[in-house]
């Protein structure tokens, strides 16, 4: 029984979220262009906007970051770069740790402002709450790893366990006991982080694909033939 | 398509190819992102339509369809222009209008028809029951109190089920046959409004219930928006330059009338006025959003502005008439106005019996001169400044109805020239005291006795003191002259009716009273009378708007601004211009197949039929004048019993008796002509066998039993009393609270209170409305973009079309095509039920434009039934008609245009004229399909283009067979006006292409020849046609004996009415707990809606979001705070008539004492449990009643006569004291 649990938990679950992820982008940018959008309400209220935007986005992008260099890079890499494991985990837990307190505290302004500014509310829709509400969840059970996991109990050498359970999701190659044996909150925080990656092809998160890093090199200007076929 | 954003993804991996210098690239990517823009434009098809009722600017519009959707209406550029030197009509229309379109598809729409399912329920069994038989059938409901009861007071409770559309049109014939066989085809009635908004549309109705014998009830009286002050001045309806000519003004007074909200397309032509230098002036009772362009703003108390009226008339008369001779004004006085016409002064006695006293009477008449002419009783006389002598001028009303050629203007009598004199004074004989009966707020009342100049007549051993209007308006408005008498000293005096007095009534500073009237009149010396007044329903929906308006109206007579470009008046309430007049009302009554057609005053109907008249608690004394004789204090309904046996008003039902029955009697009794039939009606009257069913409202026999309604919300919108509407003529819950028969009337028999009169009520709509909702079936109508029609109004010169964008959307049909369906069932039927054509008589009032408005000399109220006298129909009483009905053949008649116009004429207000070659014409053109030699108008274009065919406006060989009718009557020469386009005529598909402008014909008074603007009565002034009046002219005074009995002979002050809202014993259970202070006791205004269209569709989503999404009313901030009532809080709004539940809007902008209602929010969304009623609380028009005016209600005298929608008590409502307090709990009671 516990063997077929951590088959769904670890093996088909990971590959749906992801399946849903890949094939619903595609889908939703090839059947609803028009609604391909971050939805913005800043027509509605600026100013905490300014805040809640600002802290969420760029403590989400140094978050972002930090999983890349955790996960996907492996161990070997850093070793042969000389970044020993304690320096990696001061730069990790304090540079995580911000970023992360930041991007949380950017929600809950995010949160608060959906919730309590009139227009803000009367705009929104369930998907609106849903996405913040995963956003949240998902943060949070990253901040209960990064700082609570780190600090109550200690350092846990997730590079060597998640990491390299990460990897193998994305080689084919699942291994279970190595994601089996991880700690509770990590465990969470993945099937979490999964979630995200599912739900966001339904959500105005999509609007993270359309990053505009065009502007920064393309030409003053920019024309387009007519001609349908260039 | 599938992929098609996919396939675009390697264009994001090529590269762009750079210029030359680097600057610029040309991009991989393509372009067909811009394909959405441009596809977001392109439409299946843009249809030129407009919208039809309510709304009446009637506006060109574009309607785009997209994949078979309706999707939005821009505005039609592309008016015709108005010429060098003045603004142009393009664009016409306003938000409210552009948000239509979402209305095709909204959750009120009505997709199927409906039938109440327990009403179908019994309906099927008794089909069952009965083998089939359906009239049968219907008889077995109708006649069991049980079963009646089981469905009427399921009305308004819900319970519709969709039904079959064939087999609805079968219950409604069974129906009909059954009430014209028990009762008589007079107690089937159809009501609709405002048919120059879709005209095709209110004749479908109208047409088939005319050719059944059916009353249709008039509309423009019933809202209130009939100025009755127009038929007593002028003897016409309503009559008002277009839009445009307000740019000719250069002093305007906007005087209740809210342009940028109510004439939102049509505003533009004011604020263009101002850039030329036109002085505008604001006359409101509150910060209205037309006020802003106002130079000054006169903040009048609402529902005093006569007083306001009366001061400036006062001003005028002194600084421009008496002090200083203005010869423009004085030269329009004589020849335009009855000012020079003598009124004999009667002796009368007033409190001190020995005192010398004596009021106005009747007008001085060639009889009273003992000469020998034709109509002697019709001919006013007066005085010849060249001869001294009296002389008897062209032109009165007894000129009309002689054919001597000589009904005109020209100051001639017998041949001679002459010049009226004005004043008596310095030529007088004697100096008399004369009584002014005059009235205060809150107080009986009192007589002002003011002297002045006249003259002795003798004639006939009879000797005659005699006045002018002119001189007894001076005195009236308190002109001394060095006269003696009550007169005020100057403008400071507080005496009626000078500056100072009106300052203690409006509110309005005397100065600023006195300035605007100087300016005012000074402007029209200058412009020889640019000086104009647009004025609205602010000033008119008030019980005594008659006096309102003459008062204002005096400004305009008195400045010689009427009929001239830029001046005058200019009433914009209920717009009722049908340019094609004579066409149309031809089709719409069925005129060319049987006259007369049953056409009902819409006020007296529904006063009677829903029993309002029960609740009156006090008799007309209160508004009497204190000189009053025997008709001063009757009770209100008994001066409807009065004008219905005098032949003053009509009076449908008619008899207590089926008409159909009544001739099959006399035929039995031997009568073999029409004259035999109507003398042994009369006989029967006189020996009193026989009774008018108003004699006897609430007797079973004499119900109205079936009610169709298309084209409007008559049960709530303009339902007034609409509680009572539910109770009695419905018989469903309500929230009536008030006590019946306090006060008796002595003409009608009392009954006990009657309930649920109506059998059927249907409704053709597209909204699940007020009147849907209570209806027992409701067939879904196409809306205005989807389906033909034909529009005008008074505000533009153009004919619009209606054209369908989409068919009609679900199961819905066409007005025109629902009534051709309900009549082909109903003739099939007929065959099987009446196996011959029946005889019908039919009353009809003594009507306006016919020799019938000189029937009862002198106004004189002579009651035959008092003496035993047997009546003469068309004289003393009811003019009597037989008229033969084949009831199989009311489809083929409906379809097709009838033969009786070349027979019998066809015209309007009095201009007669054959149609031969235009409905030889007709035959060619819209075939003979229906009815071999008859015109087929089986289709609306069909209707619209026989309409425009047979009428002056639209076609140029009938204006010219107008302008010839009425030359011969007048001796004036009249044809030139419209020669020029005597060869054109205006078919539907022209008007398709474009907006057309209407031609010059003698059915309206302005002249649109040479590209000019509209002005009513150009023709009167500039080619001396008299007005329809008595005397032929401007009325100043009115001297029929009921308007004496009130006193308002000349224009007055009639103060707006204070009635209880509850009378001790009224509610006792909310008297008890209702905590007095915290109770606002406050007048009822229901102005109309800046979010909604016109009247109605404030349910639109787009309205709802723009403001608090439900029901609201407005008040005071300080009035609200005294009762503790905070912005947003619910309400209760209640009096004896009922109550409302709405939500509070509190604002400075309204007066104290005032709490305003935007009319027409319908009962549909947001509304509350009442913790009075505890039931869903009511609407604007459930705290209203009905209070019909005796004075409306005179008839056979001149311009007091009657005429559909032209004359008849008007359904006021702001004359409303309410109560107000805050509800403690609200209840939604949503299960």
């Amino acid at each position: 029984m516990v063997a077929e649990v951590e088959l769904f938990l670890w093996v088909i679950y990971p590959y749906v979220a992801l399946t849903v992820f890949i094939v619903g982008l595609i889908l939703r940018y090839d059947k609803d262009p028009w609604g391909w959008t971050s939805k913005s309400s800043q027509i509605l209220e600026r100013r905490l906007l300014m805040w809640g935007s600002i802290m969420f986005h760029w403590g989400f992008i140094f978050v972002f970051i930090g999983h890349i260099m955790g996960l996907l890079i492996p161990v070997s890499f850093y070793k042969s770069m000389g970044v020993s494991f304690s320096s990696y985990h001061i730069i990790a837990f304090y540079g995580g740790a911000l970023a992360g307190v930041i991007s949380v505290l950017g929600l809950f302004v995010l949160l608060a402002r959906r919730l309590l500014n009139g227009k803000v509310k009367a705009t929104s829709g369930i998907d609106d709450y849903f996405t913040l509400a995963l956003l949240l969840f998902v943060m949070l059970s990253g901040l209960l790893n990064t700082l609570g996991y780190s600090l109550l109990i200690g350092e846990y050498d997730y590079r060597s366990t998640i990491g390299v359970y990460i990897r193998s999701i994305l080689t084919f190659r699942p291994d279970i006991p190595i994601i089996a044996t991880a700690p509770l909150t990590y465990q969470l925080h993945t099937l979490l982080g999964l979630l995200f990656f599912a739900a966001l092809p339904f959500t105005r998160l999509v609007h993270i694909f359309s990053l505009p890093l065009p502007y920064l090199w393309r030409r003053n200007i920019v024309y387009r033939s007519i001609s349908r076929s260039s | 398509m599938v992929g098609s954003q996919l396939r675009k993804i390697p264009q994001f991996f090529k590269k762009s190819r750079p210029n030359r210098e680097g600057w610029s690239a040309i991009s991989p990517r393509d372009r067909l992102w811009e394909e959405a823009y441009r596809m977001r434009w392109q439409h299946d098809k843009i249809v030129r339509s407009t919208h039809g009722v309510n709304c009446t600017g009637s506006c060109s519009w574009q309607i785009y369809v997209k994949d078979g959707i309706i999707t939005w209406e821009t505005q039609q550029t592309d008016y015709p222009t108005n010429g060098p030197s003045m603004p142009e009509y393009e664009p016409r229309g306003c938000p409210r209008g552009a948000s239509f379109s979402w209305y095709v598809y909204s959750p009120l729409r009505i997709r199927y028809p409906y039938v109440r399912g327990i009403l179908w329920r019994l309906w099927k069994e008794a089909l069952s029951q009965n083998a089939g038989d359906e009239v049968k059938a219907w008889k077995s409901i109708v006649e069991d109190p049980a079963k009646q009861n089981l469905y009427k007071s399921a009305r308004g409770m819900g319970g519709f089920i969709r039904a079959d559309t064939e087999e609805i049109y079968r219950l409604i014939s069974a129906s009909l046959i059954y009430t014209i066989q028990k009762y008589g085809p007079d107690r089937i009635f159809g009501f609709t409004p405002i048919p120059a908004m879709s005209m095709v549309s209110y004749a479908s109705g109208s047409r088939f219930i005319s050719l059944l014998g059916g009353g249709i009830i008039s509309f423009y009286d019933w809202y209130c928006d009939l100025p009755t002050a127009s038929p007593e001045i002028w003897g016409e309806q309503t009559d008002v330059p277009e839009s445009a000519d307000w740019y000719n003004s250069s002093y305007i007074i906007m005087w209740g009338a809210n342009l940028p909200i109510t004439r939102t397309p049509d505003a533009h032509f004011m604020v263009e006025a101002r850039y030329k230098g036109t002085k505008i002036v604001a006359v409101s009772p509150d910060y209205t959003d037309n006020v802003k362009f106002g130079d000054i703003w006169l903040p009048v108390r609402a529902g005093t502005d006569g007083a306001l009226a009366l001061a400036m008339t006062h001003v005028i008369l002194k600084e421009f008439y008496v002090d200083r001779n203005v010869q423009y004004f004085e030269e329009y006085a004589s020849t335009y106005t009855d000012l020079p016409f003598l009124v004999i002064l009667e002796k009368v006695e007033y409190e001190d019996k020995d005192k010398e006293l004596y009021t106005p009477s009747n007008f001085l008449t060639a009889s009273d001169l003992g000469l020998k002419t034709a109509n002697p009783d019709w001919k006013t006389v007066l005085f010849d400044s060249l001869t001294g002598m009296p002389v008897v001028p062209n032109g009165s009303i007894g000129f009309r109805w002689s054919e001597e050629g000589k009904w005109n203007l020209e100051l001639s009598s017998e041949g001679k020239k002459i010049k009226p004199m004005l004043t008596l004074l310095g030529n007088e004989d004697k100096i008399l005291p004369v009584a002014f009966p005059y009235f205060e707020e809150g107080a009986d009342g009192s007589v002002l006795t003011r002297e002045l100049p006249a003259k002795v007549i003798r004639a006939d051993n009879k000797e005659y003191f005699v006045t002018t209007v002119f001189d007894l308006l001076l005195a009236s408005i308190g002109i001394s002259r060095g006269l003696k008498g009550d007169y005020p000293s100057d403008y400071n005096d507080p005496k009626p009716y000078t500056p100072a007095w009106q300052e203690a009534i409006t509110g309005v500073k005397r100065d600023t009273a006195t300035q605007i009237a100087r300016e005012f009149a000074k402007n029209a010396e200058i412009t020889h009378g640019r000086s104009m007044i647009i004025m609205g329903s602010g000033i008119n929906h008030w019980y005594h708007n008659d006096q309102i308006y003459r008062a204002i109206l005096s400004l305009v007579l008195l400045t010689g601004a009427q009929g001239v470009n830029g001046g005058g008046w200019a009433h914009y309430v209920g717009q009722e211009k049908v340019r094609p007049l004579e066409g149309w009302s031809t089709v719409a009554f069925a005129n060319d197949w049987s006259r007369p057609a049953r056409l009902q005053n819409g006020t007296s109907f529904f006063y009677i039929a829903t029993d309002q008249w029960r609740y009156e608690y006090q008799t007309a004394k209160i508004i009497s004048s204190p000189l009053a004789g025997k008709y001063g204090a009757l009770h209100f309904a008994d001066y409807n019993v009065l004008a219905a046996k005098l032949g003053w008003l009509p009076c449908y039902p008619q008899f207590n008796k089926n008409p159909i029955e009544l001739v099959r009697e006399a035929e039995n009794n031997g009568s073999k002509d029409e004259q035999q039939i109507v003398n042994f009606i009369a006989e029967k009257l006189a020996k009193k066998e026989l009774k008018f069913a108003i004699e006897d409202p609430d007797e079973p026999v004499n119900f109205p039993r079936i009610l169709f309604v298309w084209r409007a919300n008559l049960i709530s919108a303009s339902g007034k009393g609409h509680e009572y509407f539910l109770k009695h003529l419905l018989g469903t819950k309500n929230a009536v609270m008030g006590k019946e028969l306090l006060v008796k009337p002595s003409l009608i028999i009392l009954r006990d209170t009657p309930r649920g009169k109506l059998d059927l009520l249907v409704d053709i709509n597209f909204r699940m409305d007020g009147t849907a909702l209570y209806s027992d079936i409701v067939l879904p109508a196409a809306t205005w973009y989807e389906k033909h029609d034909i529009s005008t109004t008074d505000l533009h010169p153009f004919i619009h079309p209606f054209n369908p964008a989409i068919d009609p959307a679900w199961e819905s049909k066409s007005d025109w095509d629902t009534f051709a369906g309900i009549s082909k069932v109903f003739s099939e039927m007929a065959r099987r039920y009446f196996t011959s054509p029946v005889k019908d008589v039919v009353t009809v009032p003594l009507m306006h434009d016919s020799p019938d408005e000189i029937a009862q000399p002198r106004g004189r109220i002579e009651e035959w039934w008092e003496k035993a006298e047997k009546p003469q129909p068309g004289k003393n009483t009811q003019r009597m008609k037989i008229v033969e009905r084949d009831y199989s053949a009311i489809y083929k008649k409906m379809l097709s245009l009838g033969p009786l116009i070349t027979q019998l004429g066809m015209g309007a207000k009095g201009i007669t004229f054959n149609p031969g070659e235009e409905y030889d014409a007709l035959k060619q053109e819209l075939g003979e399909n229906i009815w071999q030699g008859h015109p087929d108008i089986s289709t609306a274009v069909k209707a619209a283009e026989a309409i425009m065919a047979l009428s002056g406006a639209t076609n140029g060989s009938v204006a010219m067979k107008g302008w010839k009718a009425l030359e011969k009557k007048t001796g004036v020469k009249l044809t030139d006006l419209a020669e020029e386009e005597s060869g054109l005529r205006i078919r539907f598909d022209d008007l398709v292409r474009q907006p057309r402008r209407v031609m010059t014909t003698p059915v309206w008074s302005g002249i649109e020849k040479g590209g000019r603007q509209y002005t009513a009565f150009a023709v009167n002034v500039e080619r001396k046609v008299p007005w329809r009046t008595l005397t032929g002219r401007q009325h100043f005074y009115l001297d029929h004996q009921l308007i004496r009995e009130f006193g308002e002979n000349l224009p007055i002050y009639r103060p707006p009415l204070l009635p209880e809202p509850l009378l001790n014993g009224e509610m006792p259970e909310i008297s008890k707990d209702m905590d007095k202070d915290k109770v606002l006791r406050v007048r009822w205004i229901t102005p109309h809606n800046k979010w909604s269209i016109h009247t109605t569709y404030s349910d639109n989503l787009r309205m709802l979001n723009l403001f608090r999404g439900g029901p609201t009313v407005w008040l005071n901030n300080e009035d609200a705070s005294d009762a503790g009532i905070a912005d947003n809080d619910w309400v209760e709004v209640f009096n004896r008539n009922g109550v409302m539940v709405a939500r509070a809007v509190i604002s400075h902008r309204i007066p104290k004492g005032t709490a305003f209602s935007y009319h027409a929010q319908d009962r549909t969304i947001n509304v509350p449990f009442s913790t009075i009623t505890k039931e869903r609380g009511g609407i604007h028009n459930s705290v209203t009643q009905i209070r019909v005016k005796p004075t409306h209600m005179i008839g056979a005298y001149a311009q007091f006569s009657y005429g559909f929608n032209y004359w008849g008590p008007v359904g006021n409502q702001r004359d409303t004291i309410v109560y107000i307090r805050k509800m403690q709990e609200v209840n939604w009671a949503e299960r």
